[in-house]
């Protein structure tokens, strides 16, 4: 089953302070779709809006033209899979118990673990590469590896769509590459539909097919690579000057900032 | 090999502990302030023939010991159904300032007459718990609310209503062995009557724990990740408290002001099981009730005829552990 996700009008504020002004998105099945902008551009606010975690002030979040606010949380949760930024949890549990905590929207008073549970928790661990380490506790497990992990978690789930705020921060490039090429394999086989928020410009525009800049909580550009890194874009919503070279053999674009260091006499 | 023989260790745990709870129970049976006879406590308990025997086992020893149990299981539950919401290993119905304001609830009904009946005094443990609960609710409702702040606020909490504790009991008229059972926590003339005042709240409050074993699993992973499993992390929080602090104040309203309980129980059955909270939470109020029926007898035992307020055991053995706590786990 696909899945159709609109956001109609979309305003949030925090007191009196507008994050985010009156948006309008749209997520087709399959996307693979990087949100970038610099810091309080309303990126996370955004994500807290569609997965109903922030009151909306105006507008709405549907899911197939249906109100996310009449959808129960758990339906909500077998559709969309979200992975949070987090704060430091020492958590004490091994990969696999970790895992089955994704299971939870499918299970109910009355409906326990049975095979589908542990078919998904296991395909979920081998997609996201972890099962030969499933039996570790995450305290033990390097950066990467534990991300990995808290992926293995969502995809448990087995949802349409999986949202990620910023899921390669603190890793070093070699992990940020696998993370984004398995997040890219997952949409490639699976076809579910990716949105990502991303800092790195450079590692957005190789991953995603479509890249929504965002700027004080309105939409800045929304397209392909190609169409939206330019020069006048990036350097209105990051407000450095920048320039923009091509990948040799595909002619990707690929933004550079610019050094706007003065040698003082 | 043995434990091989059970389907699972966690098996072997619980099955352990309910020997051992049937054991403690046979021990209280048998020693107090005098000691009966084997014959005496199968008599006792199955017969009136022998009156004095029935009076010792039947009307004090046994309900004394039903009292202790379920208290200790009561105050261990609270402790894992704290420790879960707040997702920190140092929350506990007392360091959160929830048993002083049961006790506090216990002590004014207490103190307008010594003829409170004990469903009166249940009752308002409970609303005193409540009103406590809502107050540490009120702070732990913000965002990041930090453990040392939640610490804090009850220990603040616990002194203020602690020193109103005493002012009630100080002015009441109420022997100075009960008010200093009431304080430090003991069973000292508890009956019949009391358990019949905590029973409903404490098979309601226990019951009810039971459910939130799965939540509290998905909570762990932080509010956001809850949230997006489909935990709706509000009311959870705020059914988990609410029924914590009935737990509590059920205990409250036999046990007085027992420290320690809820934070060492749920530790040891983390230790015991792991971190899955369906599990957690059964073998904490096994544990629980062990403790406290097991500190209940040694407190009546150690300096017999007399006894000491039990509250003097579980401290002894609950400081030294949450040093060791604050040493080693946290």
């Amino acid at each position: 089953m696909s899945l159709h996700l609109k956001i109609e009008n979309l305003t949030i504020k925090y007191e009196e302070k507008t994050v985010l002004n009156k948006v309008n998105l749209e997520f087709l099945p399959g996307e693979l779709i990087a949100i970038v902008g610099s810091n309080g551009s309303g990126k996370t606010t955004l994500l807290q809006g569609i997965i109903g975690l922030k009151q909306l002030d105006t507008g709405r979040v549907l899911l197939n033209g249906q109100n996310i606010k009449n959808i129960s949380r758990k339906n909500f949760a077998r559709q969309i899979a979200v992975l949070t930024q987090r704060e430091n949890l020492q958590l004490d549990l091994t990969v696999e118990e970790l895992v089955w905590r994704g299971r939870h929207p499918h299970q109910s008073l009355f409906k326990h673990q049975d095979m589908k549970d542990h078919v998904a928790v296991n395909k979920a661990m081998e997609a996201a590469n972890v099962k030969h380490f499933s039996n570790r506790r995450l305290t033990k497990l390097s950066e990467g590896e534990r991300q990995r992990a808290w992926i293995a978690l969502t995809l448990a789930q087995e949802p349409r769509v999986l949202i990620l705020d910023e899921p390669t921060n603190y890793l070093d490039l070699e992990h940020q590459v696998k993370i984004l090429s398995l997040l890219k394999q997952l949409n490639k086989n699976e076809g579910i539909t990716i949105v990502v928020v991303l800092h790195d410009l450079t590692l957005a525009g190789r991953f995603a097919k479509r890249i929504i800049g965002l700027n004080k909580g309105a939409i800045a550009f929304d397209g392909t690579p190609k169409d939206v890194l330019r020069k006048e874009n990036l350097e209105k919503v990051f407000g450095t000057s920048m320039i923009i070279l091509e990948e040799p053999q595909t002619g990707e674009p690929i933004p550079l900032p610019q050094m706007n260091y003065q040698e003082r006499n | 090999m043995f434990v091989g023989f059970f389907r699972d260790v966690r098996v072997f745990f619980a099955l352990s502990g309910i020997i051992t709870l049937a054991g403690i129970l046979l021990l209280s049976l048998i020693f107090g302030s005098l000691s009966l006879s084997l014959s005496e406590v199968v008599s006792g308990l199955t017969s009136s023939e022998n009156p004095f025997a029935r009076t010792i086992v039947w009307d004090i020893r046994f309900p004394r010991f039903l009292n202790a149990a379920i208290a200790g299981a009561c105050l261990a539950v609270a402790g894992v159904l704290l420790q879960g919401i707040t997702r920190n290993p140092l929350a506990d119905p007392t360091i959160l300032g929830i048993t002083s304001a049961a006790g506090l609830g216990c002590a004014i009904t207490t103190a307008i007459s010594s003829f409170t009946p004990q469903w009166a005094i249940a009752l308002s443990s409970v609303g005193g718990a409540l009103l406590g609960a809502g107050i540490i609710y009120t702070f732990s409702y913000q965002r990041n609310t930090s453990p040392v702040r939640l610490a804090l606020a009850g220990v603040a909490l616990a002194s203020f209503f602690g020193a109103i504790i005493i002012a009630l009991l100080a002015t009441s008229q109420l022997f100075i062995q009960q008010s200093l059972g009431f304080l430090a926590g003991g069973f000292y003339g508890v009956g019949w009557k009391e358990f019949y005042g905590l029973l409903p709240y404490a098979i309601l409050g226990l019951a009810a724990a039971v459910f939130f074993g799965t939540r509290l699993n998905i909570l762990m992973l932080g509010d956001e990740q809850a949230f997006s499993l489909g935990v709706l992390t509000n009311r959870t929080r705020g059914g988990a408290l609410l029924i914590a602090s009935v737990l509590t104040a059920a205990a409250v309203s036999t046990a007085g002001i027992v420290s320690f309980v809820g934070l060492i129980c749920p530790h040891i059955a983390k230790t015991l099981v792991g971190n899955d909270h369906r599990l957690r939470i059964p073998i904490a109020a096994l544990l629980g009730a062990l403790l406290v029926s097991s500190a209940d007898l040694l407190a009546r035992i150690v300096i017999a005829p007399s006894e000491l307020p039990m509250g003097i055991i579980t401290a002894g053995i609950g400081a030294p552990f949450l040093l060791y706590l604050v040493r080693y786990r946290i």
